[in-house]
């Protein structure tokens, strides 16, 4: 490559890095927070087309390479452009396949115990659990090293062995405490619940004061006189009445009662009979708008009740069911005193039933997790939330360490080509190599709170026993543990120099994603 | 006709004008006052409960303490007569605007009359005739007719008494003019009829007027009736005739109680302020010449009137 190309290549591949770089910051707080599958699903596009524009950068280079060896302009600018878009698709596709195939090839057992890893890893990432084994830290998973554990604990929790009998016990403690956190929390569900109340009140002395049924037999003649006598008063005004209006005027006039009784538009000017019907049925037609004014939760409040009778309508306890989000069978009183009885009384039994109805997927047989099965899709949801995260970071993880390894490459070309004395140096390849094993050597040896916390070990060797005595599988384990902790390791060190060109170089781009308040 | 006030209406037309007489000869400092010390009290265009000039207010005189409604009447564009006071429709009518000779009766039915607080009701403006109609008779009652129209024809004159005649045949009502021509159109129709002509005052008129028209009232003086001027009522009018004065004309003509008391001419009173004023007027004239009129036209109830005038 020229000096002019590879100086191109070199800030192609810094530009890359930057992005590539805060999109990990980002993705560690996707996959090591408590974000949704659609969430995990809408960065991984982020995380794709990232891989892409890697192996296209890496391509380009490579093409760069081979047309400045060929001595002629091949291959054309416009092939080096076709060759870096397909590999770009290529490999975004691939991706997408990958994951596609390793969700698929997950069997009903991995589904089943992925729906139980989530559960778990929810509970931690919400703080509602600890683990017994991690040290005590409240402050851990708010760091990057419990972030990146956070992310990999459903890959290492998936070779735990018994792993469901472990947590049997604790299930049912954690799906309550799930659906209690999606209520808001008994505290926050009172508030609601109070605020909720006064407003019903404030309602209800609204539709206490106001005008009971209409006596018809009264109001029509009443209203009918007044109207009729405002009709007359107006015209008098101009020195006319009913008879005497002037031909001229007379459209007018007529449109004028119109618009405030509805008298057919061939009414006559002096049908005082026609006018008093129209007013009659004016007054009926509000009358019965008026009874049915009150409507709540979608039904009308008949007249008259008390507080406690309005409080128990059907429609009121709708409308308070859906303003608080609670399931239909729930029927609230006026009144608890405190919220504790409020919590007693309503929240504990609501999410005692819930979480009894959700433990029935996490206790299903596994045949329910097959295909066809009850709770198939549910379990399928669960094993990709498992596997997508440790993928997405390892790519992330890749595309990051050999471009910047590739940079460091580049920079020394550019170095030995601008500083004479530099020109003889040959194999400079070597020097990213070395970069790149002195890294894997160092975050190998390195350790952080996490790594060295005794569940982290029990996790690491469970592993490993799941591996079995075959050796190609425990090289398997051996590499994956391998890679767990020089992510786990080197998330804690990276993640604070790419979150700063997140949020610095890149102006906080959010990459589609705002973690939620911890 | 037996039409005439009062208690006078049963007894025969020779002795009317001398039971009239005797009507005016009231002691005013009698403890017990029967029928009002002999006063007729009329209601001043009807019973103040009701809207002036309705049927309504009229019925409420008929079934209350008054002797008698006292109403205006004038003439429309088709020379039937109604119920109305002011030159122009507005202040007691949805109407406004108006005279009531340019409205033909197809309009008038459609003309709604107003309270005393000037608030619009549902009641419709009346016609002469059909009050005349639909009130009751009753023998100790009586209904007097203002003629308001100026200037009206002898020939619609005549044509008010021949109505009433026909509706009222008891005779329990007379008819009152500021003009004494009109007087003696309805005389032409009714030659025994009592008939009463009204005495504007300029200067009460001049009293009752906005501020500014104050000062005229001292500047004006009010009518003189002495005896030759009710002699002349007589002759031009024909008996039996009286008059209705206001009680400032009644103040300036001390001796006109007497006149009329000698001259055998009904003396009514009317005044333009509060009750109150018109009884106190009445006490000191009672005292001055221990006589009372014959009759007042009252705008609040006889109780009330009657009180104030026992008062000492």
């Amino acid at each position: 490559m020229t000096y002019r190309q590879t100086l191109a290549v070199a800030l192609l591949t810094a530009l890359y890095l930057c992005c590539e770089l805060a999109f990990n910051a980002r993705l560690l707080d996707v996959v090591g927070g408590s974000a949704s599958p659609a969430e995990v699903h809408h960065i991984e596009i982020f995380g794709r087309g990232l891989s892409g524009i890697a192996v296209a950068l890496v391509l380009l280079q490579l093409l760069l390479g081979a047309r400045a060896r060929s001595g002629r302009r091949t291959p054309s600018a416009m092939a080096m452009l076709f060759w870096c878009l397909l590999s770009a698709g290529l490999v975004y596709g691939s991706l997408q396949l990958l994951v596609d195939h390793l969700v698929a090839r997950s069997d009903a057992q991995m589904r089943r115990t992925s729906l139980t890893i989530v559960l778990v890893q929810r509970a931690l990432v919400n703080g509602q659990v600890q683990l017994d084994g991690l040290d005590d830290d409240p402050g851990l998973f708010a760091r990057p090293e419990g972030k990146a554990f956070l992310a990999l604990f459903p890959a290492m929790a998936v070779s735990v062995e018994r792993l469901d009998d472990k947590v049997r016990d604790a299930k049912l403690e954690l799906i309550s405490r799930g659906v209690l956190g999606r209520l808001g929390q008994a505290q926050g569900v009172y508030r609601q619940y109070e605020q909720a109340v006064t407003q019903l009140r404030e309602q209800y002395e609204r539709y206490r004061r106001a005008p009971g049924p209409v006596d018809l037999e009264a109001e029509i003649p009443r209203r009918q006189d007044d109207a009729w006598n405002d009709y007359l008063a107006d015209l008098g005004k101009r020195g006319w009445t009913p008879s005497t209006v002037p031909g001229m005027a007379r459209r007018s006039v007529l449109q004028k009662v119109r618009a405030r009784v509805p008298v057919p538009a061939d009414w006559q000017l002096g049908d005082e009979a026609g006018f008093r019907e129209a007013v009659a049925t004016q007054v009926r037609r509000q009358a019965g708008q008026a009874a049915g004014r009150l409507v709540v939760g979608g039904q009308a409040i008949p007249p008259g009740l008390g507080w406690e009778a309005f409080f128990g309508h059907a429609g009121v306890q709708a409308e308070l069911r859906k303003r608080l989000q609670l399931p239909a069978r729930v029927t609230l009183l006026p009144a608890y005193g405190s919220a504790e009885l409020f919590e007693k009384g309503v929240v504990q039994p609501l999410v005692r039933e819930v979480a009894q109805r959700e433990l029935a997927a996490y206790e299903a047989p596994v045949k329910a997790f097959e295909p066809g099965g009850a709770h198939f899709q549910k379990g399928e949801d669960a094993a990709r939330a498992v596997i997508v995260p440790p993928v997405a970071l390892f790519f992330s993880l890749l595309g990051a360490i050999g471009h910047l390894a590739k940079l460091v490459y580049l920079l020394l070309r550019l170095a030995t080509g601008a500083v004479p004395a530099w020109r003889g140096l040959r194999r400079l390849w070597l020097v990213p190599v070395g970069l790149l094993a002195a890294s894997a050597a160092g975050l190998s040896l390195a350790s952080n709170a996490v790594t060295d916390s005794r569940l982290y070990g029990y996790m690491h060797a469970q592993v490993l026993h799941g591996a079995g005595d075959d050796a190609a599988g425990r090289a398997q384990a051996r590499a994956l543990l391998t890679g767990l902790h020089w992510v786990a390791v080197g998330q804690g060190l990276g993640y604070p120099v790419n979150e700063w060109v997140r949020t610095r170089v890149l102006h906080n781009f959010d990459f589609g994603y705002e973690p939620p308040p911890r | 006709m037996n039409h005439l006030p009062a208690d006078a209406a049963r007894r025969p037309s020779p002795l009317l004008t001398a039971l009239l007489a005797a009507a005016l000869l009231v002691a005013p400092a009698a403890p017990a006052w029967a029928g009002c010390h002999g006063l007729q009290l009329h209601a001043h265009r009807g019973a103040p409960g009701g809207p002036e000039n309705s049927l309504s207010a009229v019925q409420q005189a008929w079934d209350g303490a008054w002797d008698g409604a006292e109403i205006d009447v004038q003439t429309l564009r088709d020379g039937r007569w109604v119920l109305h006071h002011d030159l122009k429709l507005g202040r007691t009518t949805s109407l406004q605007g108006r005279a009531t000779t340019e409205l033909p009766s197809e309009a008038w039915r459609e003309v709604r009359v107003k309270d005393r607080q000037g608030r619009l009701t549902a009641e419709a403006a009346p016609f002469l005739a059909d009050l005349a109609t639909q009130l009751p008779a009753r023998d100790d009652k009586v209904l007097n007719i203002e003629l308001k129209q100026l200037n009206p024809s002898c020939q619609a004159v005549e044509g008010v008494v021949q109505g009433l005649s026909r509706s009222r045949p008891d005779g329990r009502w007379f008819l009152t003019a500021i003009d004494r021509r009109v007087l003696q159109c309805v005389r032409r129709a009714d030659r025994q009829g009592y008939l009463g002509l009204i005495v504007l005052d300029p200067q009460a008129l001049a009293r009752e007027a906005p501020a500014r028209a104050q000062p005229l009232a001292q500047r004006v003086k009010p009518p003189v009736l002495d005896r030759a001027w009710l002699q002349r009522l007589q002759q031009e009018v024909g008996s039996p005739v009286g008059v209705h004065v206001d009680i400032n004309t009644l103040g300036a003509n001390p001796a006109l109680l007497a006149d009329a008391l000698a001259l055998g001419v009904p003396v009514f009173t009317y005044h333009l302020g509060p009750d109150r004023e018109h009884a106190t007027a009445l006490r000191r004239q009672a005292r001055g010449s221990g006589l009372l009129p014959t009759g007042a036209i009252i705008d609040g109830t006889p109780a009330a009137f009657c009180d104030q005038l026992g008062q000492p």
